[in-house]
């Protein structure tokens, strides 16, 4: 007996791990543990049942980007009586953390785990073209026309076509705020370029900055006169200031001409332009217009919180001569307002819409999702139903922040602060909420003029195009890995081209460069073929 | 004389060892202190004079960010504890109970386990089927169970705890199995009480494991109510990149708090990620002298 | 005791021939030791389902991965998924540098925290070797993330402390993110700082379970602290030395027993520094940036384990050989 007493205690422990081992098959059977399973058969019975008014409205999920929200909860409920009353139906906002959320999507369409709404792009892992010509993703071409024909309608029809696979439309566009059209330049501390009298208002490319860096170089110490930034390489990331545009991802070889009506890819590193960069860069890095680290530079922003850059690159459109009024509120990029560092920013080329700019912020229906329609409706109501989406993006009025304006707001600390990513959900247009720093005059100016610009600019050649890289992703893997070894510090003028830049293009051909462009070519000709080009 | 000798050497080669060990620990402070100097210094400071080992601004702004940053963080520190803590528990205890059998000799199938054990740790299927196991098949998302499943067992602890089982003198388990005790009460009774080094290094190491993953959370977890601490920090630190690289909304928190805390909330926020499991370490030190003194004893 | 487990050889023998033996002998031996295949029953039950199951998905290398069809739904592509890696000019390099910083850094924390272990119980003060074991294990905590913020602290150009300390001395500032040579030193050292509180704190625990009665009868016999640490302590830490040494090794081509973090994240991405800085992993994860297929970075985790497990069956054998008792199966 008592020997067998001695048993139990081990006994006991040992069946509580088991247990505890096989917990995770129990729960397989046990609904009561997987409310997303048991809702879904809810919810699947109430579509087919054709909603009756008193149906239990239906539940969207919609996963974003953001960091954990502060207050969700109660601004959930909130914005749930909006829609519920507008289209019987709540929403589910799941937030995950930008460091994971790109995986995370990915691996939920690989499980084929059901969503009815995500953001998505064509940028970083997002992979929205990819997606959606697996099927991932719902086409909702005719959904979008039956059920947000306001959304549809606001988005100008040449912009649409750059969200396109194959004719269909995958994702509903969220116009930003700043427009589609975009110009390239530079800004310039209005301080220096008024000391040395320089001419801003006619520079029109890399080389006439020339003159300005120097003088700051020589007057200026401790000031670093031209910022380089692998964020935004000055040759690799803006093709636009050379008169081309990507096709696909910016960097890979295989870039077009927007001007080029025979569309042919060529390798933007073989090109004159790529040469001439390269001698103004290596001879600014040499002068010390460029710091010393500046390939390395993975975070650009101490050196402008601290005002230590002269001048830089920036989209500005419309810039300091289209609009000169602007000159109150042109501070120089992430300086300290109550410095009041002023700048001028002086665009080099005309406005123009890239071919994978309109893809920068997609909302998109899972192909798994249940209630497509119900999503389509919560799209529109998003885009057209101001109190909810400013319930959403600022919270309550009066708890989350105050109105100083008609149309401008003041957040209050430390409440329900949605972190600036309400562009991934949609976008209001009747009237915009402006934070307490902005001129509101002003800025709806300068929107309606961006506006203005989205329907006239020129628009790239291949847009619509969308490069299927799967033939040569190869080549594409062992050209990245060159890219990032020589890119950066040649561009950066780190290194003599004269030394390297033989051996670049040695490398990138070696890599399959060409295999690329050929693929490239041989897709567009398929591409204008098929749509009458 | 040869006795003063000895003495005498014996203090200088003491000496020597002590010398040689505050050296090294001074090499590993300089990165901690880093650290904790960033964290507590303003961020102009660091913008104009660069980090410092002593901050030369004295500023708390990074920590009070983290604090009103972010949803309930003292709710994130509860869900980390409990899952620190069960956790750790039942990975002791699964990880002991296989790695004494496969230590046995009586044991014929010994190798074989040890194989399968080691196989998983140079193969896996990746990220996308593990996900689909734990989301379609087991239905684990959005649980407190997953949180403390995926570290369950690490087939590494399983391997290395087996050898310090098999340095246990033979004689003590088989005396034991004379006075007629079973191998259940026998592992409980006489193997762990002696185990307490081996126990105390391994459960260091899986509190560390699970105290740190905040990749669960962020696959797995959409309830509010279960994120863990080193998820909520993490995503405040990407929180805080995007909102420094947005020129609109620096603008405005700006005009509210100051200048964003970039770096120094960065560091904030390892501070206060690292510190509780540093403060841990001492306590299970205490049963490394205890589980020697235990052994000493039985011994 | 003895006569069953000769009786059970004796019976095996007879039965060598016929092929349900092998069944028959499998349920005796569970029904003799039960209680010991209870206790591996959990852990084994949990690895069969957590790592065991899943690791069907390893088909993704021979496949042309479609997430929507799913693994089973994708089409066969064979070794194709392989050919990026081995067709780049760079996979010798990558090679080369991973197994050059794995036995460098192998050797160098085994040596250092083996020596570590047996100098802490030498410090003559119980409270001064738990201050030093604590400090020493600080920088393990830090992650690779902020390691890179710490290291570039150090040596930025312009106002990085080492420079700072170089120009206050009246040297010449270095540019240390664009010559690779330095970084052959500066890898492995930050590998150390970090990788070595934790190893000692193994080793720590084995020479801890070393009982004391071994240290009694040496001093009885007159033996010097030198001796006692040559005869008793390192002989009875060589299993744990091995099995550590074995489990890295199978994880030589894939991250060694800590991770690759350190080699992404210290410098900085600088394509400069890639000669000596550009392992598999971090030559892998940069290739895959924009074609981010799922296929090919498991077709390279695939190699990376097939090289792994047959190092490790080599050198297992060989332990075998010497000391059956230390080898890992």
């Amino acid at each position: 007996m008592l020997h067998r007493s001695k048993y139990i205690p081990s006994v006991i422990a040992y069946i509580l791990i088991l247990a505890l081992t096989l917990v995770g098959c129990g729960t397989s059977s046990d609904s009561g543990n997987t409310p997303s399973t048991s809702e879904n058969q809810n919810q699947t019975k109430t579509t087919q049942e054709t909603a009756k008014p008193n149906d239990p409205p239906v539940e969207l999920t919609f996963y974003i980007a953001n960091a954990p929200v502060k207050d969700m909860d109660r601004i959930m409920d909130a914005a749930n009586k909006i829609i519920k009353e507008k289209i019987n139906a709540t929403l589910k906002l799941v937030v995950t953390d930008w460091s994971a959320y790109p995986q995370k999507m990915n691996l939920m369409i690989s499980s084929g785990e059901p969503f009815d709404l995500a953001f998505t792009g064509s940028w970083g892992e997002l992979n929205y073209f990819q997606n959606a010509s697996k099927g991932a993703y719902l086409d909702i071409t005719d959904l979008l026309d039956k059920y947000a024909p306001v959304t549809k309608s606001r988005v100008p029809e040449s912009i649409w076509q750059g969200v396109k696979v194959n004719g269909k439309i995958y994702g509903s566009i969220n116009y930003q705020v700043w427009g589609m059209a975009g110009a390239k330049g530079v800004q310039l501390r209005k301080d220096f370029a008024d000391k040395y009298n320089f001419d801003w208002k006619s520079i029109k490319n890399w080389n006439d900055l020339t003159p300005f860096l120097d003088a700051v170089k020589k007057g200026e110490p401790g000031i670093i006169p031209w910022e380089y930034s692998n964020q935004a390489d000055n040759f690799a990331d803006m093709p636009l200031i050379y008169g081309m545009d990507s096709v696909g991802d910016n960097k890979i070889p295989g870039w077009i001409r927007i001007n080029d009506k025979d569309v042919k890819v060529f390798n933007q590193y073989e090109t004159e332009e790529y040469k001439d960069y390269l001698k103004t860069f290596r001879n600014w890095y040499v002068n010390g217009y460029i710091k010393k680290d500046a390939a390395t530079m993975k975070d650009y922003l101490p050196d402008r919180k601290a005002k230590r850059i002269a001048a830089l690159y920036a989209n500005p459109y419309p810039d300091l001569v289209d609009m000169p009024e602007l000159g109150v509120q042109s501070f120089m990029s992430q300086a300290p307002p109550e410095d009041k560092v002023y700048s001028y920013s002086k665009r080099f080329t005309e406005p123009f819409i890239p071919a994978n700019s309109p893809s920068t912020a997609i909302v998109a229906v899972g192909a798994n999702s249940k209630h497509p329609e119900k999503a389509v409706q919560l799209i529109e109501l998003l885009n057209t139903d101001d109190s909810l989406f400013h319930l959403l993006a600022f919270g309550e009025e009066g708890k989350d922040y105050k109105k100083i304006s008609d149309k401008q707001i003041e957040m209050i600390k430390d409440m329900y602060n949605f972190n600036w990513s309400e562009w991934e959900i949609g976008q209001s247009y009747g009237r915009m909420l402006w934070d307490q720093n902005a001129n509101v005059e002003l800025s709806e100016k300068m929107l309606s003029m961006i506006y203005e610009a989205d329907k006239t600019a020129a628009v790239s050649p291949v847009m619509g195009f969308v490069f299927n890289s799967e033939p040569v992703k190869t080549q594409i893997a062992n050209v990245d890995a060159t890219l990032k070894e020589y890119l950066y510090t040649l561009d950066s003028g780190s290194v003599d081209p004269d030394k390297y830049y033989t051996e670049f293009l040695n490398k990138l051909k070696k890599a399959g460069a060409d295999d690329i462009i050929a693929e490239k070519q041989k897709q567009i000709d398929e591409w204008k073929k098929a749509n009458g080009k | 004389m040869g006795q003063l000798k000895m003495k005498r050497e014996g203090l200088f080669s003491k000496l020597a060892i002590n010398l040689m060990f505050i050296v090294y620990c001074a090499m590993c402070l300089i990165p901690v202190l880093l650290v904790l100097s960033i964290s507590l210094t303003n961020e102009k400071s660091l913008l104009t004079d660069g980090y410092h080992l002593i901050p030369k601004e004295f500023s708390l702004i990074g920590y009070q960010y983290v604090f009103s940053g972010t949803t309930s963080i003292l709710n994130a520190y509860k869900i980390t504890m409990i899952v620190t803590a069960v956790g750790s528990f039942l990975h002791l205890l699964v990880t002991s109970l296989m790695s004494y059998a496969i230590s046995r000799n009586e044991v014929r199938y010994r190798n074989q386990v040890s194989f399968l054990v080691f196989f998983t740790i140079l193969f896996n299927g990746g990220l996308a089927p593990y996900y689909i196991l734990i989301t379609k098949y087991l239905h684990l998302k959005d649980t407190l169970l997953v949180l403390i499943i995926v570290l369950l067992v690490s087939p590494v602890h399983v391997l290395i705890m087996r050898n310090f089982f098999k340095a246990l003198p033979d004689s003590i388990i088989e005396s034991a199995r004379i006075d007629g005790s079973g191998e259940f009460n026998t592992f409980f009774r006489i193997v762990l009480p002696l185990s307490t080094p081996v126990l105390a290094t391994i459960g260091l190491f899986i509190s560390i494991a699970y105290w740190n993953d905040w990749f669960t959370s962020a696959l797995f977890i959409e309830n509010n109510k279960l994120y863990t601490l080193q998820y909520l920090l993490q995503a405040l630190m990407s929180n805080i990149q995007y909102l420094l690289s947005n020129e609109q909304a620096s603008r405005a928190i700006e005009k509210s708090i100051g200048m964003l805390p970039g770096e120094s909330a960065r560091m904030a926020a390892c501070v206060l990620s690292i510190g509780p499991i540093i403060l841990m370490y001492p306590v299970l030190q205490r049963y490394f002298v205890k589980g020697l003194t235990l052994g000493a004893v039985k011994a | 005791m003895n006569n069953n487990l000769s009786a059970a050889a004796a019976a095996q023998k007879r039965f060598k021939k016929t092929g349900f033996l092998h069944h028959r002998t499998f349920l005796q031996e569970m029904v003799r030791r039960w209680p010991f295949y209870l206790m591996i029953l959990p852990g084994m039950l949990y690895i069969v389902i957590f790592n065991y199951l899943p690791m069907f998905g390893a088909v993704i290398a021979f496949k042309d991965y479609n997430p929507v069809k799913g693994i089973w739904g994708s089409k066969w592509i064979g070794f194709k998924n392989f050919e990026f890696f081995f067709k780049s000019d760079a996979a010798w390099r990558v090679t080369f540098n991973t197994i050059f910083y794995n036995l460098l850094i192998i050797v160098l924390v085994t040596v250092i925290s083996v020596l570590f272990a047996i100098l802490l119980q030498e410090t003559g003060s119980r409270m001064r070797t738990a201050v030093y074991k604590s400090v020493m294990l600080m920088p393990f905590f830090l992650s690779w993330i902020v390691g890179e913020y710490i290291v570039y602290a150090l040596l930025n150009t312009d106002q990085g402390l080492v420079n700072g300390i170089r120009k206050s001395l009246g040297l010449e500032a270095i540019d240390w993110y664009s010559d690779a040579i330095y970084w052959r030193f500066i890898m492995p050292l930050a590998y150390l700082l970090k990788q070595v509180g934790y190893t000692s704190v193994i080793y720590v625990a084995a020479v801890t379970g070393i009982s004391s009665d071994y240290y009694e009868a040496a001093e009885i016999d007159g033996a010097s602290k030198w001796q006692k640490a040559r005869f008793i302590t390192i002989p009875l830490l060589m299993p744990v030395v091995i099995i550590l040494m074995l489990l890295w090794l199978g994880k030589i081509f894939n991250g060694g027993l800590g991770d690759w973090g350190a080699f992404y994240n210290l410098p900085r991405e600088s394509g400069i520094l890639f000669s000596s800085t550009d392992v598999i992993d971090t030559y892998v994860f940069r290739s895959l940036r924009t074609v981010n297929d799922i296929g090919m970075s498991s077709a390279v985790g695939l190699y990376q384990a097939v090289v792994g497990l047959v190092l490790v069956l080599i050198s297992n054998y060989l332990v075998k050989k010497y000391d059956s008792d230390s080898s890992l199966f």
